[in-house]
């Protein structure tokens, strides 16, 4: 039965692009892969290149926080097929010729087709590179063992100028090109003197100056590299050498392990180790403090644990001179927040368990090895109750908690050790974090009676460090949002899909309404409303007619009603990036930004539509209908449902006087009744004429989402 | 006109009697009884090292579109109705009657080890390493069960596994035999039998220099352990200068023959393998590389898919000419399969990822039918929508056919009372196809 329905709603302006276009397969948008030197000192000015993909037409550079000014000097894409045909057949010439030379032979004629070297940046002065330089080419281009690595092989080359007042720490760095707006990369502003290596090839070659210390050392480990700096140093002067490296790139999707795994190494003049570090705490980034023994010159030493590298295993490290005290990122005593209680020692032992009424929260620590805090409770049968530890997340304690809940006779109820909250391969707002170590229960008492709430350490340690908050309450349902990607680009009028991810906490299920926070006006959300129980939903953001000026830091915030009352909650903005071919993280950012580019011919066309969810009975077809506009070019596109859940579909899609009429189908075995769905519909244009051409078809963007909702067969 | 095989259906049938009776370059000790009556007698596994894209071969998908079939979204139909295949597979379409596609493979793993474990051993990871198919046949149909010839009986073309242990608790004697060198190249320089630049008079001159300087072993007749030194040096010689050292000679089937397979690793590695089954050798591994395509994967579908296809297309005809088709299970899989969803975002810039909750696998000969479909995948091949396969259950039915009882013991060094494949673990034969 086709099921038709007019819509009577209110419409709202749709755009749908004629230039602009981008290919169907491989529509993927602005990437950077690492800066370097990844950072710079406050007051000075000084070139970064930064690495990446699609940067044709890089234009502007968006840096968070202030103070920080960039100009674009020059994009460099590498050498396609043809040059490097031709570039392969001179230098093999040019290196024949050479070797003659060398061995005193007569060099060989110069054949009439070689070809000319490309006017290419990698190029510049090769018609006078020595047999090492032509070496050094030949590894970084032709060795076949390196593996291809397009998403870093572009380079921009950008001019930085810090401001003498700019804030150090970290910032976001994006490029700006004509068709996209890039992922964030941590550039970092600080104090310190700078240096770059002088020679990122691979060998352990010092530099011949020394060093004064504090001085900040940039460099980029190669296959195979070390790399080392000399500075000077007095006996007793204590040294602290703090590197950045997964700091500045968290997650490597092509590498295992998944990141940049350095390990630092202090030498004396006489290459005697003094010190080494692999990883700090729970943090991959070394960290290294000594004494200096005798006054003298030292090296400091850095390299990837398993000799991989490559341009974006980048580095940063700050040479400094320590009174010591904490280290950077380590533990810090925390002062007791309101509401916390203290922990009443002892609890270690099952007759000292610290009895305590729900709800509770405590502030308490893991004393010593094999320290287990005890907190006893009295609860009735069918009684919900969540005990969770925050230590890791909150505290950056060492401690890898373990919860144990008790009955009267000693058994276990239920017991956790890691709490993960992952969607498949996806794990949902840990960021840095890989080690999921703090626990938490959520559990139902089976019985009245008194149950002991048991917290230790799963590892068996203890200690001053190893501090942890603890609630032993009812459920307190709440929720956490994530938005994915960070960075948007969309033309004028245009809309553009995004992604939030839900973290229900305690049982939260509720619907939650998305709405934007203070946004300039036009900015428009579609599809707003997250039915509970989703994890993950599609959304749509709809950007003003008019171009903004600058790109835009839109804020995107939750609300659900739980037990009466309304809680809000901000969605962090955050990328989703892979880890070693599998794990995958969302990595939080500091903006989410909007590019608004120049809008580009576009059509108007007018979607009769609704907050309220369109039904469709399961077996049958609605047709969604939008006001079309005059343009009868409309007709002549082709549209499709992108990633439409198994057995909804969208059939052929006609112009209906002056409406364009979007024909969804929901088979019988599709859907569950009550499923709610924002669709997506994403318009296509193919070329025109025959021939090879005419595989490919262009997008031209997506429609505002269509909420949906499946009713059950048979239902009206 | 292709040219044949040299050798007749009728020969190849009583060499293949003979190999059933390990007289297959037999010892002087010669054939021992034939084991259970079992319609297959060896197995080809063509094993996809890396993990092929079940979409871009033997599950095509075109109607779930650009983001999952990529470039690939021409499937053509076969010599069997109903099925298509990848478009870079036009030989294999021709003989889709031999074979059968299983589109339900599943096991969920997405990391390689684990998953090459499962898919080779049958069995989920444990306390315990257990061996691959290739060692529990080379245990029960080999030296220990009546198996003579000088060739190993499980051996790998080219380049061993290295994921695990293949032989598991079974002990290094019954490891695979990995060949070394590259059957493209005259000569196929086998690891220990055919060395590069040496010639077989060459090799002999060296043998008896070898003999002259052995001093020692002249000065004390009759001493056990020279004894066996000396038995195993002429097992060694006449493995390296008798018939079992031609057997690796690819030059003796002709170059029209060899470029059918193509000229290139794989096709001579198919090669390789028709002439060891058709000598009785009773489990044969290609070890394929390359198909960990998480980047430039369609440019590498475009190289590799049209080697394996006339390879692979090459070695079942042959098979069925010769009548060995009938006696060999020839098994193509990988570890998973890849991911539908097409990568094209930065790194992978179309690439596709690991895949284990869904995958296809082949099956042909050995008894098993031809031109059939087990289970379905659902419209984008992300999920098994019909009749889930695990591993186990096609290494059951492979034993099966190949007369070993799957719950019957599994004799060991470490004297475990295990069985061949575990009882009532969920699995079944794949009673579809035999």
């Amino acid at each position: 039965m086709n099921w038709c329905r007019a819509l009577r709603l209110a419409g709202f302006a749709v755009a749908v692009l004629w230039s602009g276009l981008v290919p169907e397969a491989g529509a993927v948008g602005a990437h950077i892969g690492y800066l370097y030197p990844a950072g710079g000192r406050k007051g000075t000015e000084f070139e970064v290149t930064a690495g990446g993909q699609f940067l044709q037409g890089v234009q502007q550079v968006v840096v968070s926080g202030g103070g920080v000014s960039v100009t674009v000097e020059r994009h460099v894409k590498p050498l396609n097929q043809k040059q490097l045909n031709e570039t392969r057949r001179n230098l093999t010439f040019q290196r024949q010729r050479l070797q003659a030379e060398a061995a005193g032979r007569k060099p060989p004629p110069t054949p009439e087709d070689l070809p000319p070297l490309p006017d290419h940046p990698w190029l510049e002065g090769a018609a006078g590179w020595d047999l090492a330089g032509l070496e050094e080419f030949r590894l970084k281009v032709f060795d076949p063992k390196r593996q291809p690595n397009a998403q870093i092989a572009e380079t921009v080359t950008l001019r930085v100028s810090i401001a003498a007042d700019a804030r150090p720490g970290d910032r976001e760095l994006r490029l700006l090109t004509q068709t996209g707006l890039s992922n964030p990369l941590c550039f970092h502003v600080g104090t310190l003197p700078e240096t770059l290596e002088a020679d990122v090839q691979a060998g352990a070659v010092a530099p011949p100056s020394t060093l004064s210390v504090p001085v900040s050392l940039n460099g980029q480990i190669l296959p195979g590299d070390v790399d080392r700096f000399r500075f000077h140093a007095r006996k007793g002067q204590q040294v602290l050498v703090n590197v950045r490296a997964r700091r500045l790139i968290p997650y490597l999707a092509d590498a295992v392990p998944g990141w940049f795994q350095a390990v630092v190494t202090l030498y004396d003049a006489k290459g005697n180790e003094i010190a080494y570090a692999d990883d700090h705490e729970f943090h991959p980034d070394p960290i290294l403090r000594t004494t200096i023994p005798e006054t003298g010159d030292y090296e400091v030493e850095i390299h990837d644990a398993i000799y991989r590298g490559r341009e974006d295993f980048v580095y940063r490290i700050a040479l400094l001179e320590t009174s010591g005290g904490r280290l950077p990122g380590a533990f810090r005593p925390t002062r007791r927040p309101k509401g916390f209680a203290a922990e009443r020692e002892p609890n270690d032992g099952e007759a000292q368990a610290e009895p305590i009424r729900l709800p509770h929260r405590v502030q308490a620590r893991i004393q010593q090895v094999g320290d287990v805090d005890r907190f006893r409770f009295e609860g009735k049968a069918g009684e919900e109750i969540v005990a969770e530890v925050f230590a890791r997340r909150q505290l950056a304690s060492p401690m890898d908690a373990l919860i144990r809940l008790v009955d009267e006779q000693g058994t276990t109820v239920g017991w956790n050790d890691d709490s993960m909250e992952k969607d498949g391969h996806l794990h949902l707002g840990a960021g840095l974090l890989t080690h999921h170590a703090d626990a938490y229960l959520h559990t139902s008492l089976p019985q009245d009676g008194v149950y002991t709430v048991c917290v230790a350490d799963a590892q068996g340690h203890g200690g001053p460090a190893y501090e942890y908050r603890l609630r032993v309450t009812p459920p307190e349902p709440d929720f956490a949002l994530r938005v994915t990607p960070s960075s948007l680009f969309l033309p004028a009028g245009r809309t553009a899909q995004v992604d939030v991810h839900v973290q229900f906490r305690d049982g939260f299920r509720e619907d939650i309404q998305l709405a934007l926070v203070d946004a300039p006006p036009g900015f428009r959300l579609d599809g707003a409303t997250i039915p509970a129980g989703r994890n993950r939903f599609r959304v749509t953001l709809t950007a003003p007619p008019r171009k903004p000026a600058e790109p835009v830091a839109l804020r995107l915030e939750g609300r659900a009603r739980v037990l009466g009352r309304e809680i809000r909650r901000r969605a962090v903005p955050a990328d989703d990036t892979m880890q070693a071919f599998l794990w995958r993280h969302l990595m939080p950012a500091r903006q989410w930004l909007v590019a608004v580019g120049a809008p580009k011919g576009t059509v108007p066309m007018r979607m009769g539509a609704s907050e309220e969810p369109i039904r469709i009975a399961a077996g049958t077809t609605a047709d969604i209908r939008f006001r079309a506009g005059k343009n009868p070019q409309i007709g002549n596109l082709e549209w499709a449902l992108i990633d439409a859940p198994a057995g909804i579909s969208l059939g052929k899609v006609r112009l209906v006087d002056g409406e364009l009429v979007l024909p969804v189908s929901a088979a019988e075995s599709g859907p569950a009744p009550g499923t709610r769905e924002n669709l997506i519909v994403e318009a296509f244009r193919r070329p025109k004429g025959g021939g090879a051409r005419q595989k490919n078809r262009w997008s031209l963007g997506v429609l505002p989402a269509i909420p949906v909702q499946i009713a059950a067969a048979g239902s009206s | 006109m292709k040219p044949s095989p040299k050798m007749t259906r009728r020969e190849a049938l009583k060499v293949g009697l003979a190999g059933t009776a390990g007289l297959a370059l037999a010892g002087p000790r010669g054939a021992r009884a034939a084991v259970a009556e079992a319609p297959a007698r060896s197995v080809i596994q063509i094993w996809m090292w890396g993990g092929p894209a079940h979409l871009d071969t033997f599950d095509p998908k075109p109607e779930a579109g650009s983001d999952y079939c990529g470039p690939l979204d021409k499937p053509i139909a076969t010599n069997v109705d109903g099925i298509r295949i990848s478009q870079l597979l036009p030989r294999l379409a021709k003989q889709a009657d031999k074979y059968s596609i299983i589109r339900s493979m599943t096991h969920g793993v997405n990391a390689h080890e684990t998953a090459s474990y499962i898919v080779q051993t049958g069995r989920r990871p444990g306390d315990v390493v257990y061996p691959c198919a290739g060692a529990v046949v080379s245990k029960l149909k080999g030296y220990d069960c009546g198996y003579q010839g000088l060739i190993p009986p499980y051996i790998v073309l080219t380049s061993p596994q290295g994921r695990f242990s293949e032989a598991g608790f079974l002990g290094s004697r019954y490891k695979p035999f990995a060949t070394g060198g590259d059957p493209n190249r005259n000569p196929f320089a086998v690891e220990g039998v055919v060395a590069q630049g040496i010639s077989a008079k060459r090799q002999a001159a060296r043998r008896s220099l070898l003999q002259d300087l052995d001093t020692l072993g002249k000065s004390i007749p009759g001493g056990k352990p020279f004894e066996d030194f000396a038995a195993s040096e002429a097992k060694a010689y006449d493995l390296i200068l008798g018939d079992a050292g031609k057997l690796f000679d690819l030059a003796e089937e002709g170059t029209e023959m060899r470029e059918r397979y193509g000229r290139n690793t794989f096709g001579q590695s198919c090669l390789m393998a028709r002439r060891l089954v058709e000598h009785g050798v009773p489990y044969v591994t290609i070890n394929y590389r390359g198909w960990d395509t998480h980047k430039q994967h369609f440019r590498t579908m475009q190289q590799k898919l049209p080697q394996m296809d006339q390879g692979m297309a090459a070695l079942l005809e042959d098979l069925d000419t010769i009548g060995l088709l009938d006696s060999t299970i020839v098994w193509w899989s990988g570890e998973f399969g890849r991911s539908p969803k097409v990568q094209w975002d930065a790194p992978w810039n179309g690439g596709r990822s690991h895949y284990g909750k869904c995958f296809s696998a082949v099956l042909a000969g050995g008894g098993f039918r031809g031109g059939r479909v087990v289970g379905a995948s659902d419209s984008r091949g992300e999920e098994v929508a019909e009749r889930p396969v695990q591993p186990g259950d096609v290494i059951r039915s492979m034993y099966t056919q190949l007369g070993i009882d799957p719950e019957g013991p599994l004799p060991n060094p470490r004297g475990l009372d295990v069985r061949v494949l575990p009882a009532g673990d969920g699995g079944g034969r794949l009673h579809e196809l035999v």
